[in-house]
């Protein structure tokens, strides 16, 4: 029971969840790989696969309105099988996903830092967070949120960039966004983790506020990817293939430089924040797959992250194999298990929820019977 | 009976947290920002195989007295060359602040932007550094001291900010600077600096373009230069001059723009001119002709611009680019910058 209130989240947090879901590690390498492959009109991999990761959102908010996928009324071995895909999953992500922020961190934010350090940092706040639960993780992104709308509206004020659009042309569809969109599938897909949160209602907050939150979230989001793709191919047309992090390269381009020199401070906290957020989420979906099978304790989180760390530093350890980890079978695996349990949870909720409706039926009809043999002995 | 706690759990696990982050600098080596030599300016240039780096510093003493140094050194490695800098400057070499980056003829047309793709992918310089070609040696237009007192690095960097209104010169970024070269052509331009003197006066001169490929370069008089502005969207304000009757004159440009439309074996420039006549009117004038006299020095400009780059095989205008854009394939023949004819219509409005 207490677990169920540690995972109870209202509907707008879980937008602001889902919004940082999608979009932190989008944001960073991932336009200059699809520029790479895919040139001017790899926005068009972005746009497919991010409305793809929506409309499987929306599936995963029907299915987190009902409750987290392990305290659904299915059977026990569904949950034990949706558990184990769920933290293979999480595990490919926090580790091949988030080593690249950690080299980000390393050799952008720092002069080349050893990776040991950060990833501990970064594994100790994240794990802390994730065994808080999943309402602790929304509030951290409520909070997060004005450091993000801060940083936006900072880039509008001052952002000072020479969009060409030569740069876009031609628009053609070739086959070259399809190898694209194969080749960074690792970097798709991020909506599992927020099947272990039980969304609630908002309590003062009616369904027309809510539909405003659900567009200003998807715009959100579309901007973000999307929005960021067409800026970043207006400013460096096919030269982004060199261009490492296109959220700060292209935020980065400033008026204040002029002044005060390089201004990237707010765009590198937003990022930061939201990497935070999103690590721990994927902490958080891989704690409460172990936890599952090892029970509610503080020890199994920690082994978590351990393992996490591990693999982050001794196993990946460079931005190269990173990439190439990335790019492997690896991604295929991944996807499946984000399609399939989503798919599932979705079936087998759908079908323990027909058969509690058949149950209720046979109920209320066998309750009058039930009811008039009362009447009958009373009237005896 | 319950023990009582003497430190609530996540208190103490919030303050392991900070302590840990606040200690983290001291785990690594991490150089303070005094312990760093904040570079203004830089210059690169290719001398026999061998790059030849100088970067100018700022330094100022307790009694706020300015001082411009400049350090160089030559070395086949640029990480090599950014070491021995740091250890005769006395603090690591930090670039994210350099304003402005000089560069040699030599090394823009013979290192297939090897320097260049190492600041880049390294992001060892911030995507706003201006960059400039230079037309004697770049480490002279860094190192020389002007009549103001300032370093010719650290000048250039802020006059770099305002030439396009000034002469007509377009100021360019090393992001610009990447994205032009990975166009079709690869063709990019570079304002172009020379160190002057007068007398006992020295000063920095830009008034002309650096054109290349790459491999071939050109470089545009003042005149081409302002026409290259105005065809490619740079020059919305600054002075034009006309002659009529051996009278001078002079206008302001208001706004101004061009569109370029390419075909197999034309080029078609329109620019449309907004300009006022506030800026010097000789007396009794006609001011149709002197539209006329303007109309035809645009016409002149972009025409030298666009030929002396055509003769050198670089597509200054990006043609190929356009026809690209455009859909269409022709761009990719051997000779189509060579048949290619100019077109150019001026449009001009006084205000």
């Amino acid at each position: 029971m207490e677990n169920i209130q540690k995972n109870k989240i209202y509907e707008e947090q879980f937008l602001l969840l889902a919004f940082i879901s999608i979009v932190t590690f989008k944001i960073v390498m991932l336009p200059q790989y699809l520029v790479s492959t895919a040139s001017n009109n790899s926005y068009m991999v972005m746009f497919f696969m991010v409305a793809i990761e929506v409309m499987m959102l929306t599936v995963v908010f029907g299915i987190a309105k009902n409750g987290s996928i392990l305290e659904q009324d299915i059977p026990k071995w569904l949950k034990g099988a949706l558990a184990i895909l769920v933290f293979l999953s999480s595990i490919i992500k926090c580790t091949v996903r988030g080593s690249e922020g950690i080299a980000y961190i390393s050799t952008s934010l720092y002069a080349n830092v050893s990776w040991t350090f950060i990833t501990l940092a970064l594994v100790i706040t994240c794990i802390y967070i994730a065994q808080q639960g999943g309402k602790v993780l929304a509030r951290s992104a409520q909070i997060f949120f004005w450091i993000i709308a801060f940083a936006v509206a900072f880039f509008i004020i001052f952002s000072q960039i020479n969009l060409d659009a030569l740069n876009l042309m031609p628009f053609k569809i070739s086959g070259d966004l399809a190898i694209a969109g194969d080749k960074y599938l690792m970097w798709f897909g991020d909506f599992t983790p927020l099947l272990f949160v039980t969304v609630v209602p908002s309590k003062n907050h009616g369904k027309k506020r809510l539909a405003i939150w659900t567009a200003l979230a998807v715009l959100g989001v579309i901007l973000f990817t999307v929005g960021l793709m067409l800026i970043f191919i207006c400013t460096f047309g096919n030269a982004g293939e060199l261009m490492g992090n296109a959220f700060l390269n292209v935020s980065s381009l400033n008026k204040i430089f002029f002044m005060i020199g390089s201004a990237d401070l707010p765009t590198v906290l937003s990022w930061l924040v939201m990497y935070i957020v999103k690590f721990s989420l994927l902490l958080y979906a891989m704690t409460s797959c172990a936890k599952f099978f090892f029970g509610d304790k503080v020890i199994v989180s920690l082994i978590c992250g351990a393992i996490v760390y591990c693999i982050i530093c001794f196993g990946i350890g460079n931005l190269n194999t990173n990439y190439t980890l990335a790019t492997s079978w690896l991604r295929y695996l991944m996807v499946f298990f984000e399609f399939t349990v989503v798919v599932a949870a979705y079936i087998a909720m759908r079908v323990s929820q027909s058969k509690k409706q058949q149950n209720a039926k046979s109920d209320n009809l066998r309750q009058p019977n039930a009811n008039q043999t009362d009447t009958a002995q009373g009237e005896i | 009976m319950k023990k009582p706690k003497i430190v609530n759990k996540k208190w103490l696990v919030i303050v392991i947290i900070i302590v840990f982050l606040v200690v983290f600098s001291l785990l690594e080596e991490q150089k303070s920002i005094s312990a760093r030599s904040i570079v203004l300016a830089m210059s690169i240039d290719l001398i026999d195989d061998e790059y030849e780096v100088g970067i100018q510093l700022l330094r100022t003493d307790l009694k706020d007295k300015q001082e411009f140094i400049t350090y160089s050194t030559t070395g086949a490695h640029l990480t090599e060359i950014l070491e021995k800098l740091s250890h005769d400057s006395g603090g690591l070499v930090s670039l994210c602040h350099t304003m402005v980056l000089i560069l040699g003829q030599d090394l823009l047309t013979k290192d297939r932007d090897r320097a260049m793709r190492f600041f880049i992918e390294n992001e060892e310089l911030c995507n706003n550094t201006m960059i400039v070609a230079s037309k004697d040696s770049p480490i002279e237009a860094l190192s020389v001291k002007l009549s103001n007192g300032q370093g010719g690095g650290y000048y250039l960097g802020g006059m770099l900010r305002n030439i396009v209104t000034d002469l007509g010169v377009i100021p360019i970024t090393i992001k610009d600077y990447i994205k032009n070269r990975y166009r079709i052509g690869n063709c990019v331009y570079l304002p172009c600096v020379s160190v002057e003197k007068t007398g006992e006066t020295t000063f920095l001169s830009v008034t002309e373009s650096f054109i290349t490929d790459g491999f071939n370069y050109s470089i545009l008089s003042e005149n081409a230069t302002k026409g290259l502005s105005l065809v490619l969207n740079k020059l919305k304000s600054g002075e034009l001059s006309y002659t009529v009757d051996n009278k001078m004159g002079q206008v302001d440009i208001v706004k101004s723009s061009a569109d370029i439309k390419v075909e197999q074996d034309a080029a078609n420039v329109k620019i449309k001119t907004q300009l006022n006549d506030r800026a010097y009117v000789p007396e009794n004038i006609d001011e149709e002709r002197s539209v006329e006299d303007l109309q035809k020095n645009i016409k002149k400009y972009v025409e030298e611009c666009f030929f002396s780059c055509r003769e050198k095989g670089l597509d200054i205008f990006y043609l190929g680019q356009r026809a690209y854009a455009q859909g269409k394939d022709f761009y990719q023949q051997n000779d189509f910058l060579e048949n290619m004819k100019l077109k150019v219509e001026v449009d001009i409005t006084m205000k």
